[in-house]
């Protein structure tokens, strides 16, 4: 196309883009009127291709928008004295958003999805939602462990298919050798940078941070949620209710009990004991559960108190929150400025967010040491996330390298 | 330019229902051009979006959807994948606001750049996974009762022409006419003058003919 051609091709696509029609700008120029033409008949083809959405696809996605965002206010509000209310009306909003997500598709799209994917924060989203119409006790804690399983499917399959993606899992030690380690079926590799917090030995439950990479996952972080106890209390059937927190009641001795004494999640799924707090009320909760779905500990077989109806969520037991919410499904409750993760215990939140959802952790908070990526509030590093559409973070180094053209571009 | 939204296409001039005369004016039910709200409109909306405002995240959602979803379907030829990929937007836009990281810059760029990265990572998951949707895939020409056989056929083709783009090309029609932005925005939000984006955007459209023509020269 000569450039004087093309100059024109643009002139008249500016008019058109005013409101001209096509023929009165041909008529603008009625000796190359007729090779324009076809240029711009492409130009009016190409602006009507878009297409419509249909009404049904966006009234779903609406509704379903709008019933996320009122669970999400509900879960952020304070403690009220209609707090049984408001935990009647959860689930439901909850019930709503599946129905609709079932409807549009979504749910079953992205229940195969594994961190990296774009669907992959939709399927946590779903899990959490799925999390949240489940009341009683020992349902939820099947849920849990259900979904810890599910990060050790993930994990597993992103090994077999040779995909690096940043995850987050919890499990038992089986090995602990100097390079690497078993955890529950799952090669850790320890390297140089890897943090090994709190000890962990054998038969002790850890939550592992890292990278899926040439079959074992390279361990930024391994952490000691649990330790296991010699017993198992003989009148629950396999649990882990012998496995006590960690900064925990005194009498409980480092773990030198084999695997099988214990409960140990394996990868079978039917295998599915539950994970359970320590009977002991004053002990601190145990965050014995993959993150973004509940902060908190996971249910007792005799759930303590739940805080006087507090918060809506959480099947607590036990303490926690000062009436603060936490914990309720997408958000983990955080210290007060102190992250969450295992060691809050003690306090727990002084009403902060942490969500992590999604397997980022966010917490926010003055230290963050452990939490890695979280991204709050523009503090820190963020974002081992894969999602993200955007991570404005102000300062963070890492990502928000590209930042670089639009509005926000994820650390990807 | 008028964004058809719910309604039926005008039926009019020659050029299409997008180009035409008339600029009527926006009425509160109508999904609104994004040029219908300057910025610090649409700061106030996020402030309240923040807070978790019923009706400031109805009015998001409203005022969005159509121009997310009209943009991702310039660049996914997949009208399931389409649905679930602005879906998709709208649910990362909530777990951005739980977390506090929610828009910092504008709420239409933070959009956009959203929409973007899902795209992107649409593509690269199908480049990972190697099962290929295309059983699944619906090709999205000329979906609805009243598109004929011959539009849809036109549309396919130029789908397909479409795609063999640059990456640029591809961007600043999408946000054109499928997001809708003026000239002066998408400049802004791809980093390039006006002069370039109107240049990039004639010279797809000249391309776009190219192959077209040559296209039926050939059948």
């Amino acid at each position: 196309m000569n450039d004087k051609l093309e100059q024109q091709l643009l002139e008249s696509l500016e008019l058109l883009d005013q409101g001209l029609t096509l023929e009165q700008v041909l008529a603008r120029n009625p000796e190359d009127a007729a090779e324009l033409r076809p240029f711009l008949e492409t130009a009016a083809q190409v602006s009507r291709l878009a297409l419509q959405p249909p009404i049904a696809a966006k009234q779903a996605s609406r509704r379903a928008f709008l019933n996320d965002a009122a669970a999400m206010r509900e879960a952020q509000q304070k403690p009220s004295p209609l707090g049984w209310l408001r935990r009647g009306l959860l689930p439901l909003a909850g019930l709503a958003a599946i129905v609709l997500l079932f409807a549009v598709g979504l749910v079953t799209a992205s229940t195969t999805a594994m961190p990296g994917d774009a669907l992959y924060q939709t399927k946590r989203a779903g899990e959490a939602v799925r999390l949240a119409l489940v009341r009683d006790p020992e349902r939820r804690a099947a849920f849990l462990n259900e979904q810890q399983q599910e990060r050790l499917r993930e994990v597993e399959a992103l090994l077999r298919a040779g995909r690096e993606a940043q995850v987050t899992f919890d499990g038992l030690v089986e090995r602990d050798g100097t390079a690497e380690w078993m955890v529950s079926g799952i090669a850790v590799a320890i390297g140089p940078e890897t943090n090994i917090e709190g000890m962990p030995h054998r038969g002790d439950l850890v939550r592992v941070d890292g990278v899926t990479r040439d079959g074992a996952v390279a361990a930024d972080r391994i952490s000691l949620i649990a330790a296991a106890l010699p017993t198992p209390t003989p009148d629950v059937a396999p649990t882990l209710e012998a496995l006590v927190p960690v900064p925990a009641t005194t009498e409980a001795p480092a773990s030198t009990v084999p695997p099988t004494a214990t409960l140990r999640p394996s990868v079978t799924p039917d295998d599915t004991p539950t994970l359970a707090a320590p009977a002991d009320p004053t002990a601190e909760p145990t965050r014995a559960v993959p993150p973004t779905v509940e902060a908190n500990p996971v249910p007792n077989p005799t759930p303590t108190d739940d805080n006087g109806g507090q918060n809506g969520n959480d099947d607590d037991n036990q303490n926690n929150n000062n009436g603060d919410d936490n914990g309720n499904d997408q958000d983990n409750g955080d210290g007060g400025g102190q992250d969450n993760n295992s060691n809050d215990n003690s306090d727990d939140n002084s009403g902060n967010d942490n969500n992590d959802d999604s397997g980022d952790n966010n917490g926010n908070g003055g230290n963050d040491g452990e939490n890695n990526g979280n991204d709050n509030a523009g503090e820190d590093g963020n974002n081992n996330d894969q999602n993200n559409g955007n991570d404005h973070g102000g300062d963070n180094g890492s990502d928000n390298s590209n930042n670089s053209g639009h509005g926000s571009e994820g650390g990807d | 330019m008028v964004v058809g939204g719910d309604r039926e296409p005008q039926v009019g001039s020659a050029a299409g229902r997008v180009y035409n005369n008339e600029r009527p004016r926006p009425a509160a039910d109508l999904p609104a051009t994004l040029k219908d709200h300057p910025v610090d409109d649409e700061n106030a909306l996020l402030r309240r979006a923040t807070q978790l405002d019923q009706d400031a995240l109805s009015l998001i959602h409203n005022r969005y959807y159509d121009l997310i979803y009209r943009y991702i379907s310039y660049r996914v030829d997949d009208v399931h994948a389409v649905e679930d990929l602005t879906s998709e937007v709208f649910t990362r836009f909530l777990v951005a606001l739980r977390a506090r990281k929610g828009p910092q810059d504008t709420l239409r760029g933070w959009f956009y750049g959203t929409a973007a990265n899902v795209v992107k990572e649409h593509y690269r998951d199908r480049r990972r996974s190697d099962h290929e949707l295309l059983d699944d895939a619906a090709p999205s020409a000329g979906r609805g009762p009243d598109e004929d056989f011959d539009r849809q056929l036109a549309n396919s083709r130029l789908r397909a022409a479409l795609a063999e783009l640059t990456e640029e090309q591809q961007q600043v029609l999408a946000l054109r006419y499928g997001f809708d932005m003026p000239f002066r925005e998408v400049a802004e939000t791809l980093k390039k003058t006006e002069g370039s984006v109107k240049m990039l955007q004639t010279r797809a459209i000249a391309t776009l003919t190219r192959k077209l023509r040559g296209a039926e020269a050939g059948s």
